[in-house]
């Protein structure tokens, strides 16, 4: 499809990269939307009433932000997730959110991609950016990552480093990692049995869900605000997650494969061992 | 102003892809009205941007769809709530604030602030304010389930150590009494103006939102107060829960 690229429509590319953005953010201004989207100002605002005249957005009137409508529902009701999505994982986050009440995600490695495959963002007050199922996360920088990159086999670390080391500079440069920093949060990860990364506007943990001896998922977590707010809770939370994880295993395996069962475990975690 | 007609025309074949998976290009052009070559170049848009994939001629959405909706897909603030706060702000003419949490966190949604000349000080719409020295942040915080009161008040408690120290440690007899009563009233930083809250609750009596007014301390005395303002301000919140619940929405 690539060879295609001269017969593509870039005012819908751009709309949908304008729908994708709005979907993250609670209303946005055309000037904010020009900052993120690249795009000029009056680019940015014509696709935005467009968008609106197709009742997609709403133009708020006491802000001027445009936010999203119901109607942009229209545009994905007909995809069907996967079985172990909608049969295991979606109806268990959901249990599990009322109880750990931060935004939780499972973040799957396909091929050389992570992957966000389903999340509790979309009914939470807990951060100030929501993300969606669907959506592929730095294979550097994040704390899935680095969970793969410590705990995955063989083949998943090759095909995460392929991918980190081909596409992911963008990622780094943006957060401003070096490729030591990303080593370092690797190792942290190998020690500790889960990855936790403190980004400037939230704290990110992710821990993992064995089926058998096999990495199937990462099971996140996001805390909204500065490192320092959580920096006590942390053990607090992991150990939380990792009972999750657990549970969530076990669910897995009841759909996934049943002689599996009994090999849930994975490695032994030394929650104390924490090295942020 | 201009539309861009290329926008509609593109998601209207990815609203026909949603409605029927596995429809050839001659059915979508067709169930779209739009030339077969139009119909392509739109197609091709939506696959390489990772909305539909192509199977053996014939076009289905992927995964990719839930990145335009599934985040903040509804807008009920302005659907709904708009309209309830207007016209409790022209009934009983005091500025009205409705405010959600997010995080630890109270934002201001919508206001008559700039619609009533009894305001002393207009806050703007998107304005962050603290969670447990405001009337509407103790509402949300006391009509919170108890685990997610208690993940709140330790992040509160670690991002605001001053109004933690006055208030943190006995929140949960604050609670008790906000909820016994049904609303809260606090005075405002600048001493001259009281405001009260009530819940915007949900089916499981859960806060959503929190409704607000703000008078001048000088008008009347608090006990008045709230017997002129709470009744319609508890009206007000009722309805918006109303509607809200008949819309099915998945809200919080």
């Amino acid at each position: 499809m690539s060879g295609d690229v001269r017969y593509r429509v870039r005012a819908l590319d751009r709309a949908i990269a304008i729908l994708r953005i709005l979907n993250q953010y609670n209303g946005l201004n055309p000037s904010e939307m020009s900052r993120l989207t690249g795009l000029p100002r009056p680019t940015a605002l014509r696709i935005l009433m467009t968008l609106g005249e197709g009742g997609y957005v709403v133009r708020s009137e006491a802000d001027g932000c445009f936010r999203s409508t119901l109607k942009v529902r229209e545009l994905s009701r007909g995809y069907t997730e996967e079985d172990w999505l909608g049969a295991i994982v979606r109806p268990f986050l959901t249990r599990i959110a009322a109880t750990l009440i931060w935004p939780l995600a499972v973040v799957r490695l396909r091929g050389s991609r992570l992957v966000v495959e389903a999340l509790t963002d979309h009914t939470s007050q807990m951060l100030w950016q929501r993300e969606t199922p669907g959506r592929e996360i730095s294979t550097s920088v994040s704390a899935s990552a680095h969970l793969y990159r410590a705990l995955g086999d063989e083949a998943q670390r090759d095909a995460l480093l392929d991918h980190a080391l081909a596409q992911d500079k963008a990622y780094r440069d943006a957060y401003g990692w070096t490729d030591g920093d990303v080593t370092d949060a690797i190792e942290r990860a190998r020690v500790n049995g889960f990855a936790l990364v403190h980004h400037a506007a939230y704290t990110s943990v992710s821990v993992p869900v064995w089926v058998g001896a096999a990495l199937y998922c990462a099971l996140n977590m996001r805390l909204q605000g500065p490192k320092e707010v959580h920096v006590d809770l942390i053990d607090g939370h992991v150990r939380a997650l990792f009972d999750a994880a657990d549970e969530l295993a076990h669910e897995i395996v009841s759909v996934v494969d049943p002689s599996l069962a009994h090999e849930c475990a994975g490695p032994a975690i030394q929650v104390a061992e924490i090295a942020p | 102003m201009v539309l861009v007609e290329s926008v509609c025309r593109g998601l209207d074949v990815l609203r026909v892809v949603n409605a029927q998976a596995d429809q050839n290009l001659s059915e979508i052009s067709c169930a779209v009205g739009l030339p077969r070559g139009t119909s392509y170049r739109l197609l091709i848009t939506l696959e390489a941007a990772g909305l539909v994939e192509r199977i053996d001629g014939c076009y289905r959405v992927t995964q990719g769809v839930c990145g335009l909706s599934h985040g903040f897909d509804d807008d009920w603030v302005g659907g709904i709530a708009n309209t309830v706060v207007r016209e409790l702000g022209a009934k009983i003419h005091w500025p009205i604030t409705l405010s959600e949490h997010y995080a630890g966190h109270v934002v201001v949604r919508a206001n008559t602030d700039m619609e009533s000349s009894m305001t002393l000080e207009p806050v703007r719409i998107g304005t962050r304010i603290a969670m447990l020295s405001t009337a509407s942040g103790r509402v949300l915080l006391a009509y919170a389930s108890p685990t997610k009161q208690r993940s709140l008040l330790e992040y509160v408690k670690a991002s605001e150590p001053s109004a933690a120290a006055r208030l943190g440690e006995h929140f949960v007899e604050v609670a008790a009494m906000i909820r016994t009563r049904g609303y809260d009233i606090v005075t405002t930083p600048n001493g001259r103006q009281t405001a009260l809250s009530v819940p915007v609750l949900n089916d499981e009596g859960l806060a959503v939102a929190a409704l607000a007014v703000r008078y001048f301390n000088t008008a009347m005395a608090p006990d008045e107060a709230v017997r002129r303002l709470i009744p319609a301000l508890q009206t007000g919140a009722d309805q918006i829960g109303r509607e809200l619940l008949a819309r099915g929405s998945m809200l919080h």
